[in-house]
C-alpha cells in the first residue's frame, strides 16, 4: 500500500542538505581542483598540464599526475560567460546525450535525488527543447548527433545558454570530439563525470543566484 | 586461452561479438543474421528518439503498428557511436577507454578485459586479486540495479519510490568516491590505492537494509505490480543476466564462466519472464550481492600495479564475467605487451535484441517499463575498437 510511503518519509527526518553539506558530504578525490604539489614530468593523456599549468577542461582526472598534482578535494569547477538573472526563479535544462559513457547522465539525474533536490533551486527538467532555456550537452559530439544538437538549438528559445557537462563536450577529452561551434552563452563545467554538487553550483551561478 | 576454445558452433549463446558467436566455453564465427518484420498496407512506422524526454540516452526507436498493438521495433541504438582508439596500446592505457565504454559499469567492463589480457599471458589470478574484484564487481551491480528499479518506478509514475532510490543511488556513489577516490572507480585499478573492506562492507549493508525496506513496501503497490507484470514477456530466444533468470534460465556467469567463478552463489531465478520477474530477480539480486560481500575474506583492497599489466605479453586470451546487465566477453590479442585485436560482447546488446522481440504484441503504453525493465545502457553498445 502507497500509505506506508509518508510514514516512512516522516521517519527518516531531513535528507535534503545545506550547499555547505552537500558540498561536504558529497566531496571526493577525482575530480577535483588540482594543484601542483611537486616538480617533474607528467605525460598527461590529454595534455591537461602544459607549463606546469592545469587545465580542468581536458582534464579526464586520470591519476597518471598524482604525486606532482593532487586533488584538494573542491569542486572542480566551472566557466560561465555569462549570467542571467533572468532565469533567477526557473530554469529548465534540456538534456542531450550527444555520445555519454552514461555516468553524465546518471550525475544529471542524481542533482533531483533527496539529498540535492536542485528543484528548490529553481532548476526543473524540460520535455522538449521548446520549453528549454539551456541545453544541457553530455558526451563527445559526434557526426549523426551535431546534426541533432544543431536542431535542439534552434528549437530552444532566446535567451538559451549551452551547457557543456563533463571533458567529453567541452574538449573530447581521450573519446572524440568535443563541440566547436559558436554560441554567446556556454557553461563548462568541469569533471570527468561533473559530480552533482558541481554541477547544481555552476547551474545556480548562471542563474544568478538560488531564488 | 585457458578458458575458450575456437569451434564450428557453440552450445548455449552468451555473447555476440562483431565476429564471434560466445558461448559457454566455445567461440565461433559470427554468422546470425536479422530479420525485421515487413510493412504490411496498413502499417505505420511511428518514431521514437533519438533525443527526447523519457530515454535517457540517444536510440532511436520505430514503431511498426497497424494502430496499437506493435508488431515490431526496429532499434538504431548507433545515434551516439564512438570510437575506441585502443589498438596498439597497453593494457593500462586501454583501461582508461574501456571504463568510459559504460561509466556505471566500469569496474565490470575494466575487470573482463584486464582477466583476458592476463589469460592471453597464461598467468593465473591470485586468489585475493580475484576476491578485490568480486567486491568491486558486486558494489557496481547493487548500485545497477538500484538504478534499474528507479527509472522503473519513474517510467510507472511512483516519484516517493524513486526519490527513496535516487538517495540510496547518491550514497552509494559517495562510499564508493570516499573508498576508491572517485564515484564510478575511474582510474582505480592502476592506481595502487588500499581500500579497507570493514568500514566499506559495513556502509554498503546500510544501504541495502533501506533498500529492502522499500522492496517490501513496492512488493504491496498494486500500481507498480499492474504496470509490470504479463508486460514484455520473453522466454525464448538468446537471453541472458536478469532477463534470462526472470525467464526461468539459471544463465549466470558467476556460476558457469571459468573466467571469474565464485565459490558461493545461489542464483535467483523467477519463472514468468515479464517486467515484473526482471524487476523482482534484479531486487532479489541486491540482497544476494550483499551476501557475496559479506561471505568475502579480503580485509582489503590492493591491486597490484605490476601483476595486472605484465609486459611483452604475446598471445590471445578471452573472458567471460557476470556483469551488472548479464554477461560481458572480451577477447583480447596482444604483442609485445600492446593491444592488436579487441572484440567485445556487451550485455545491453543481447538484452536490446531480447527487448525487441518482448515488444511484438505489446501496446506504446507498456514501452517504458519494459525497456527500463531490460536495464540497456546504449553506450557500452555503442562502441567501436580502432
Amino acid at each position: 500500500m502507497t500509505g506506508f510511503w509518508p510514514s516512512r518519509v516522516l521517519k527518516k527526518g531531513r535528507v535534503v542538505e545545506t550547499r555547505d553539506e552537500m558540498k561536504r558530504e558529497s566531496r571526493v578525490m577525482w575530480p577535483s581542483l588540482l594543484e601542483r604539489t611537486s616538480n617533474g614530468n607528467v605525460e598527461c593523456p590529454t595534455n591537461a598540464i602544459i607549463d606546469e599549468k592545469w587545465f580542468g577542461e581536458r582534464c579526464i582526472f586520470c591519476r597518471r599526475c598524482d604525486g606532482l598534482f593532487s586533488p584538494t578535494e573542491k569542486g572542480a569547477g566551472y566557466e560561465i560567460t555569462s549570467i542571467n538573472p533572468f532565469f533567477k526563479k526557473s530554469l529548465y535544462l534540456f538534456p542531450i546525450d550527444t555520445g555519454s559513457c552514461g555516468s553524465c547522465n546518471e550525475e544529471l539525474h542524481l542533482i533531483f535525488s533527496p539529498q540535492y533536490d536542485a528543484n528548490r533551486f529553481g532548476i526543473f527538467m524540460a520535455a522538449t527543447p521548446r520549453h528549454a532555456d539551456v541545453i544541457f550537452v553530455m558526451g563527445v559530439i559526434n557526426e549523426r548527433m551535431r546534426e541533432v544538437l544543431e536542431r535542439v538549438i534552434e528549437a530552444t528559445p532566446e535567451p538559451k545558454t549551452l551547457v557543456l557537462s563533463g571533458t567529453c563536450a567541452i574538449s573530447g577529452g581521450i573519446m572524440g570530439e568535443g563541440f566547436s561551434g559558436k554560441f554567446e552563452n556556454i557553461v563548462k563545467i568541469f569533471g570527468c563525470p561533473p559530480t552533482p554538487a558541481n554541477i547544481i553550483e555552476a547551474l545556480i551561478e548562471l542563474k544568478g543566484g538560488e531564488k | 586461452m585457458n578458458y575458450f576454445e575456437f569451434s564450428e558452433e557453440v552450445d548455449e549463446i552468451r555473447g555476440i561479438t562483431e565476429s564471434f558467436i560466445v558461448g559457454k566455453k566455445k567461440i565461433s564465427r559470427n554468422t546470425l543474421k536479422w530479420e525485421n518484420e515487413v510493412k504490411g498496407e496498413r502499417d505505420i512506422l511511428f518514431s521514437y528518439g533519438p533525443s527526447t524526454a523519457g530515454l535517457m540516452e540517444s536510440i532511436g526507436f520505430r514503431f511498426l503498428t497497424p494502430g496499437e498493438k506493435i508488431k515490431d521495433t526496429l532499434i538504431d541504438y548507433k545515434w551516439k557511436e564512438r570510437t575506441l582508439n585502443i589498438k596498439g596500446k597497453n593494457v593500462s592505457d586501454a583501461i582508461m577507454y574501456i571504463e568510459r565504454m559504460n561509466g556505471v559499469h566500469a569496474i565490470s567492463n575494466s575487470i573482463a578485459f584486464i582477466i583476458s589480457c592476463l589469460d592471453a599471458a597464461y598467468i593465473e589470478i591470485k586468489e585475493e586479486t580475484k576476491e578485490s574484484f568480486i567486491m568491486m564487481i558486486e558494489i557496481e551491480r547493487i548500485r545497477s540495479n538500484l538504478i534499474v528499479i528507479k527509472r522503473l518506478c519513474e517510467s510507472a509514475s511512483l516519484s516517493v519510490p524513486m526519490y527513496e532510490l535516487s538517495s540510496l543511488i547518491e550514497k552509494i556513489s559517495r562510499i564508493i568516491g570516499k573508498h576508491f577516490g572517485h564515484r564510478y572507480f575511474f582510474s582505480y585499478i592502476f592506481s595502487g590505492k588500499m581500500v579497507e573492506t570493514e568500514v566499506l562492507v559495513n556502509e554498503i549493508e546500510e544501504v541495502v537494509d533501506e533498500f529492502v525496506e522499500i522492496y517490501s513496501i513496492l512488493l504491496e503497490s498494486k500500481i507498480f505490480i499492474n504496470r509490470l507484470v504479463r508486460n514484455g514477456i520473453i522466454k525464448k530466444g538468446i537471453l541472458i543476466g536478469p532477463a534470462a533468470r526472470g525467464a526461468g534460465i539459471p544463465a549466470d556467469a558467476r556460476f558457469d564462466s571459468m573466467s571469474l567463478k565464485y565459490e558461493h552463489i545461489r542464483i535467483v531465478k523467477e519463472n514468468f519472464g515479464d517486467a515484473f520477474a526482471r524487476f523482482l530477480v534484479r531486487s532479489r539480486e541486491v540482497m544476494e550481492s550483499m551476501e557475496i560481500i559479506r561471505n568475502l575474506h579480503i580485509r582489503s583492497i590492493q591491486l597490484n600495479r605490476m601483476e595486472l599489466n605484465p609486459k611483452n605479453i604475446k598471445g590471445q586470451g578471452a573472458a567471460r564475467i557476470e556483469g551488472p546487465a548479464g554477461d560481458i566477453f572480451f577477447f583480447t590479442e596482444l604483442e609485445n605487451g600492446k593491444l592488436k585485436n579487441v572484440e567485445y560482447s556487451s550485455a545491453s546488446y543481447i538484452n536490446t535484441l531480447s527487448f525487441k522481440s518482448s515488444m511484438s504484441g505489446n501496446i506504446f503504453t507498456d514501452f517504458h517499463f519494459n525497456w527500463e525493465s531490460f536495464g540497456i545502457w546504449v553506450s557500452e553498445m555503442a562502441v567501436n575498437f580502432q
